[in-house]
């Protein structure tokens, strides 16, 4: 298969997603958006001779249209309220059309919670939030680096950006905020649960992305941009570190993806191991690394925010954060340690070459440093400064300066948390390797709820993928075959069968034809004279 | 302030280039000669990036606009390619090219 199609597909992504993030109106980046979209179609599917590659490819794509049209809707209705696509008109005039009535189903809604819920919807699609995110780990059909691109730094981060660049707007919807806060947190704690039982290592990657982009979406939703677009950028590179690290496990264990398969890795693997263990402290938000910045903040974003929301978020941030831990070392005992499942195959491991090796090390020393080098600017005392007003917080929203003073206790909770989740799995899969099978086996029907990701696939497919298929077969057979192209068949050979029988007319016997002319003249003249 | 606008538009629109010279001519060139392309496109989209976002941190992240071109100009409704040079995108902008630099280099070896 030819690679330069590859390198151009990643060049091509790399611009939609630079196209999305540099616009300066809605238009160019809906242009980015769907760029992304069409570039991550052709990724995910390119390995085209393979059909659960080309299936994924088309989820994603279908599953991204359909958040991209309540987008799209959105975009139309700041046209009719703004007059105007570009970002300086919209914010100027948000306060004073803000509050302008829309009226929906018979009821009065404020215009901007509607836009801003219908850009919301759009973000929840791109970047895998709960009911929109089953095509995200059927994505991981695609390369490696597809995968550390496509969910670590592009792409499923536009949604989070796209709430950051519209912060004026999302400030004066707090209802639409509300629902931020909740889609953030289920997904958060959802795609956790998910990733803990996972038996494929950039699946549970996967879901760990999507969980974590929960935790961007809930400080977005109280009114944080600042530490939700701190989180994406240290996330961005511990993200891209852990796929890149998987890759190369996979790569030398030559296309094996289930963790149960692997063991005992870590001396073949020296610095794959180290970068594995540096990308998943970083995840768990271990001092000092960098996810220890970010996530803590937001946290503490969601317990200084004080509402009800906020407090459920908050809870379900910790659990998560213990969450993350475990799964974090899970892959880590499973993959490297512990007694290899294929001895031949551990021995044959080697590592990977320099061209591979380069990228983990630059970006296990951002895992490291971004964190503890941005936090200042990002979110801490100069971010007033470092972000001159493009995001924006209303006067009323103090959050930047009341999350630093949360209580002692309850700023160290996530990191206690996360080195009880570190505990929990050495205690599972290396002190007690027989616990997770027995666990398995006596919570049998929770286990298989989770394995199967809450049945979210298998829902959709009843409720939408399966009535779609039958009115497709429906219009197919009835409506194509049957009358678009059935009538015109049917018209013909009517005209046909009439001819046909119209020739039986012409024997070319004259004593016939003579009869015939005599009986008609016979009739003639039997009405003439008689009627 | 001048430079870090340039540097920016070329940050943004070299990958493009890079793209369209290795998907069009990758059937001619090769695909040695078109990891090299987008490699080396991307490689100094990342510089301009980074470059770009040093100078906005000395100097001031505005906002301001970089034109590029028209786009539509159909009846009430106008829009151009403009790029918008503030401390979010031009913060998001390195950070993508050197997390997609990264890959890129890393992919080179599959």
């Amino acid at each position: 298969m030819p690679v330069y199609r590859f390198f151009a597909y990643l060049s091509l992504f790399t611009f939609a997603m630079l196209m999305l993030v540099s616009s300066s109106d809605l238009i160019q980046l809906f242009f980015g958006w769907e760029g992304v979209g069409l570039a991550s179609y052709l990724l995910i599917g390119y390995w085209y001779d393979r059909p659960s590659a080309t299936a994924a490819a088309i989820k994603a794509f279908v599953v991204n249209r359909v958040a991209d049209l309540f987008f799209l809707v959105g975009i139309g209705l700041i046209y009719v309220l703004f007059h105007s696509v570009r970002y300086e008109e919209i914010f100027a005039a948000v306060p004073q059309v803000a509050g302008a009535p829309y009226t929906l189903f018979g009821q009065p809604f404020r215009m901007a919670e509607v836009i801003s819920f219908l850009l919301f919807v759009g973000a929840m699609g791109k970047s895998a939030q709960l009911f929109l995110h089953t095509w995200l780990p059927d994505a991981m059909e695609g390369p490696t680096p597809v995968s550390a691109l496509i969910h670590a730094a592009t792409m499923v981060t536009a949604g989070v950006f796209l709430m950051a660049r519209m912060s004026p707007l999302l400030e004066a919807a707090p209802n639409t905020r509300l629902f931020v806060i909740f889609i953030g947190a289920t997904t958060c704690f959802f795609a956790a649960t998910v990733g803990m039982v996972q038996p494929d290592i950039k699946r549970s990657i996967a879901y760990s992305t999507c969980s974590q982009l929960g935790y961007m979406f809930a400080a977005v939703g109280v009114g944080a941009y600042q530490a939700s677009v701190f989180h994406l950028t240290t996330h961005a590179f511990f993200k891209a570190l852990l796929f890149l690290g998987a890759g190369s496990v996979i790569h030398a264990l030559h296309d094996e993806q289930n963790m149960f398969r692997m063991g005992g890795l870590w001396k073949k693997l020296p610095l794959t191991y180290a970068v594995m263990w540096i990308g998943s402290l970083a995840l768990a938000g271990v001092f000092p690394f960098a996810g220890y910045w970010s996530k803590d903040a937001i946290l503490n974003a969601l317990w200084a925010a004080d509402s009800g929301m906020s407090h459920y978020a908050w809870v379900l941030g910790v659990i998560t954060a213990f969450l993350t831990a475990f799964y974090s070392w899970r892959l880590i005992f499973l993959v490297f340690h512990g007694a290899p499942a294929d001895a031949h195959a551990r021995d044959a491991a080697h590592e990977s070459p320099l061209s591979m090796a380069l990228p983990l090390v630059v970006l296990a020393i951002g895992a490291v440093v971004s964190g503890i080098a941005l936090a200042p600017y990002y979110i801490g005392a100069q971010q007033a400064a470092f972000w001159q007003g493009s995001i924006f917080n209303a006067p009323d929203n103090s959050i930047m300066e009341t999350f630093e003073h949360v209580p002692g206790l309850i700023a160290l909770l996530p990191s206690v948390v996360g080195l009880l989740g570190i505990a929990v799995a050495y205690l599972f899969y290396v002190a007690r390797p027989d616990m997770p099978a027995a666990l398995a086996r006596s919570c049998g029907p929770l286990y298989r709820f989770l394995l199967n990701k809450w049945y979210f696939d298998e829902l959709y497919d009843r409720i939408f993928v399966r009535p779609y298929g039958a009115i497709a077969r429906i219009l197919w057979k009835d409506g194509e075959e049957g009358a678009v192209e059935g009538l015109p068949r049917d018209l013909v050979q009517a005209a046909a069968n009439g001819a046909s029988d119209a020739v039986r007319l012409q024997t070319g016997s004259i004593a016939l034809y003579a009869f015939t002319m005599l009986a008609g003249l016979v009739v003639v003249l039997t009405v003439a004279l008689c009627g | 302030m001048q430079t870090d606008l340039h540097l920016f538009a070329a940050a943004v629109t070299l990958p493009l280039a890079g793209a369209v010279v290795a998907g069009l001519g990758g059937r001619l060139m090769g695909d040695t000669l078109a990891k090299v392309v987008t490699l080396a496109c991307m490689s100094v989209a990342a510089l301009c990036g980074v470059g770009a976002l040093y100078g906005g941190w000395t100097t001031g992240f505005g906002p301001f606009s970089v034109p590029l071109a028209d786009w539509i100009n159909a009846g009430g409704f106008h829009a151009t390619w403009t790029l918008r040079f503030d401390t979010l995108s031009v913060t998001m902008t390195a950070m993508v090219l050197c997390v997609s630099l990264l890959v890129h280099c890393y992919t080179l070896a599959i």
